[in-house]
């Protein structure tokens, strides 16, 4: 049959229940925006897991000491137990950073350095005040005490003053030539606790910099860990320093932002699968009562993560459930009163696969606008906030779900029109 | 040659666990183009069932069915729906319109569904209008019709396909008097322009309109004369 022709026919069923259009049109939108969004959660609580794929195999102990706040001496204790260990031990293999940290310098405010000239920084966009940003780390005094700075200029962390309100700061060799010790300049700094969240889902903080001094160029250039994987032990110290920046941080200057330094704070360590392993790793890293529970932290964080998880795929499997149910009750109320139209269109002449040809356009005219409309409503909502990450996929799995629905009613349909006898669907409405 | 030939037609019908209804036992008739034909018998006969047959919306259990001297093959859907389609016209005592559709819409359906260009089937549609004086409808929805006017709508929508062969069920059974006889008058006329009409009818005085008047009783056919 011409396609113009089903359409045409197809558009009769719309007219006649208006109300009843209406609402499943409604509804789709909101099941389709529902379905995204609750997809969208289940990416957002992946991640972690997905990052961290090796939770399942093997298991993690956190190591750290910012989050649980612990005095210097124990800190200090439980890093060189784990240095002592993480070098020597097979049970270790692997360590990872939980966040991110970059800074971004305000063009204005270095005019006359020619930074544009950096690779990394010629792609700029011109309208953007900001270059593109760049690793950093925050140094604060027990780190530098463990891992000192080799220099290439300047002063040490401990050893220089900066101007009132200004922040020291030690950078990479590359700026060398375009910056001396004593220059200032504004830098935005932006951080997230988690890897898998982007610039536009992170804190952020203004920031005065002053320069100390110029990183040694052999501290620099290794690309390990760089995009936020794991690297092993032994390029910990390395990786931290593959940065543009390092932001010092004395106990007594007013550091001006909050939870800064989690970057360092958070590791996640990476334990083989070698029977006990996780044990040993508790009890070698616990003289100081302070790993072992910290591992227990991590358990059950992880343990927490999967719970999270679990959640939405049983809010998803019960919003199918729902959104079969209230289309198919929809679809189904329509189909009562389709009978007999469909008996009209056969004694006129079609075919049952026909009738069936203008049930199914009809389901499409009905589906496709609330269906995008709520896609596109749902990439401004979810696209990326506190709990949800967008994705094409969503989109796409939620509009497959209600094809699949309505799919699954217009075969029902063909199957109990094929079964019914054409002289009583005639019947049916002679009555 | 005849444009309806029934040979020994049975029409069972298998209601699971319950007996099989002979609906037709052994139907045998000839019908020539251009006659009109009354069809009478009490209710449960089998009028509406032979009727059904003869419109191709319902198999024939045993027999043949010769239509305008070809054999009409139940089992293949493509065939009887263009049967229907373009050979016969059916008029029905609820007359069997898309009520919440336009005059145009529920004339034109055959021919849309014949795959006739809109535009074609609009001027088409507007033609059968004209010829069962329902012109002034044409626009308007079928809800808002009287019965008698629906059943012109029904008359209009059956001849629009220029059919050989109109098969009417109790066509004034929804009707006053004095509407069912202009109906069966538009009906019986067609016959002038050499289209065969079969009308399903308790009516004596429709049937009296008719050429031919045929009885059916227990399944079979008895003519009168
Ligand atoms: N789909 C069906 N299934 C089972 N039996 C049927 C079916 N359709 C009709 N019958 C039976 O076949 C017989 C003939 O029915 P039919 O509808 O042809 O009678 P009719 O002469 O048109 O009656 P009425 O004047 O009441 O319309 C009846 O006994 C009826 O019960
Ligand atoms: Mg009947």
């Amino acid at each position: 049959m011409k396609f113009s022709n089903l359409l045409f026919i197809s558009m009769f069923q719309f007219r006649k229940n208006a109300l009843g259009y209406l609402l499943a049109c409604i509804e789709i939108f909101i099941v389709v925006l529902l379905l995204i969004y609750v997809l969208s959660t289940i990416r957002y609580y992946n991640i972690p897991i997905k990052t961290l794929e090796h939770v399942e195999s093997s298991r993690l102990v956190n190591y750290g000491y910012n989050k649980i706040q612990r005095s210097d001496a124990e800190l200090k204790a439980a890093i060189l137990a784990f240095e002592n260990y993480a070098y020597n031990s097979s049970d270790i293999s692997r360590i990872g950073r939980t966040g991110w940290i970059r800074t971004s310098i305000l063009k204005e405010s270095v005019k006359d350095k020619g930074l544009e000239q950096f690779p990394d920084k010629t792609g700029s966009d011109p309208e953007d005040p900001y270059f593109p940003g760049n690793n950093a780390l925050v140094y604060d005094r027990l780190i530098a005490e463990k891992f000192p700075l080799t220099l290439e200029k300047g002063y040490q962390f401990t050893t220089y003053a900066t101007d009132e309100g200004c922040i020291p700061v030690i950078l990479h060799s590359q700026y060398m030539d375009r910056f001396n010790v004593g220059d200032t300049f504004r830098v935005r700094l932006q951080w997230a606790d988690q890897w898998a969240r982007d610039e536009y889902d992170a804190c952020e903080a203004f920031l005065t910099v002053q320069v100390a001094g110029f990183l040694n160029k052999s501290n620099y250039h290794t690309e390990i860990g760089a995009g936020g994987s794991f690297f092993t032990a032994d390029m910990l110290v390395t990786n931290a320093f593959n940065c543009d920046m390092i932001l010092l941080r004395d106990e007594n200057a007013n550091f001006p932002v909050d939870g800064y330094d989690f970057m360092i704070s958070t590791f996640l360590i990476e334990v083989s699968e070698s029977s006990g392993a996780v044990e040993r790793v508790i009890n070698q890293l616990s003289p100081t009562g302070f790993c072992a529970p910290l591992g227990n932290v991590i358990d059950d964080s992880v343990y927490m993560l999967k719970q999270k998880t679990a959640k939405p795929i049983i809010n998803l499997i019960i919003l199918i459930i729902v959104a079969a149910a209230a289309i198919g009750g929809i679809n189904g109320m329509n189909q009562i009163s389709q009978k007999r139209d469909f008996g009209i269109y056969y004694i006129c002449g079609a075919t049952w696969g026909n009738c069936i040809k203008t049930d199914i356009l009809r389901n499409v005219l009905i589906i496709t606008i609330p269906a995008v409309l709520s896609g596109v409503l749902s990439y401004f909502l979810f696209r990326s906030t506190e709990t949800n990450v967008l994705n094409l996929w969503d989109f796409i799995i939620a509009i497959g779900v209600i094809a699949a629905i309505y799919i699954i009613s217009s075969l029902w349909y063909v199957i109990n029109l094929q079964r019914m006898k054409p002289a009583d669907s005639v019947k049916e409405w002679e009555d | 040659m005849s444009i309806i030939e029934l040979k020994n037609v049975i029409k069972t019908y298998y209601t699971g666990s319950e007996k099989p209804v002979h609906a037709l036992r052994g139907i045998n008739l000839k019908v020539e183009a251009g006659e009109s034909i009354a069809i009478q018998g009490v209710s449960g006969s089998g009028k509406s069932t032979l009727l059904n047959i003869l419109g191709c919306l319902d198999a024939l259990t045993e027999g043949e069915y010769y239509l305008d001297g070809e054999k009409v093959q139940f089992s293949n859907n493509r065939h009887i729906a263009d049967i229907r389609n373009k050979k016969i016209g059916f008029v029905l005592q609820n007359f069997g319109l898309l009520n919440d559709r336009y005059v145009s819409d529920n004339i034109a359906l055959p021919l849309l569904l014949g795959n006739m260009s809109k535009s074609k089937a609009d001027k088409l549609a507007m033609e059968a209008a004209k010829s069962t004086g329902i012109e002034k409808l044409y626009g308007k929805k079928i809800k808002k019709l009287s019965g008698g006017e629906r059943q012109r709508v029904a008359i209009a929508r059956a001849i629009v396909t220029d059919p050989e062969l109109i098969l009417a069920d109790e066509p004034t059974g929804s009707l006053d008097k004095a509407t069912g006889e202009q109906v069966v008058e538009m009906l019986v006329k067609m016959t002038q322009s050499g289209k065969t009409v079969i009308i399903v009818t308790h009516d004596d005085s429709v049937a009296e309109r008719c050429g031919r008047r045929l009885y059916i009783e227990d399944g079979l056919i008895r003519e009168v004369i």
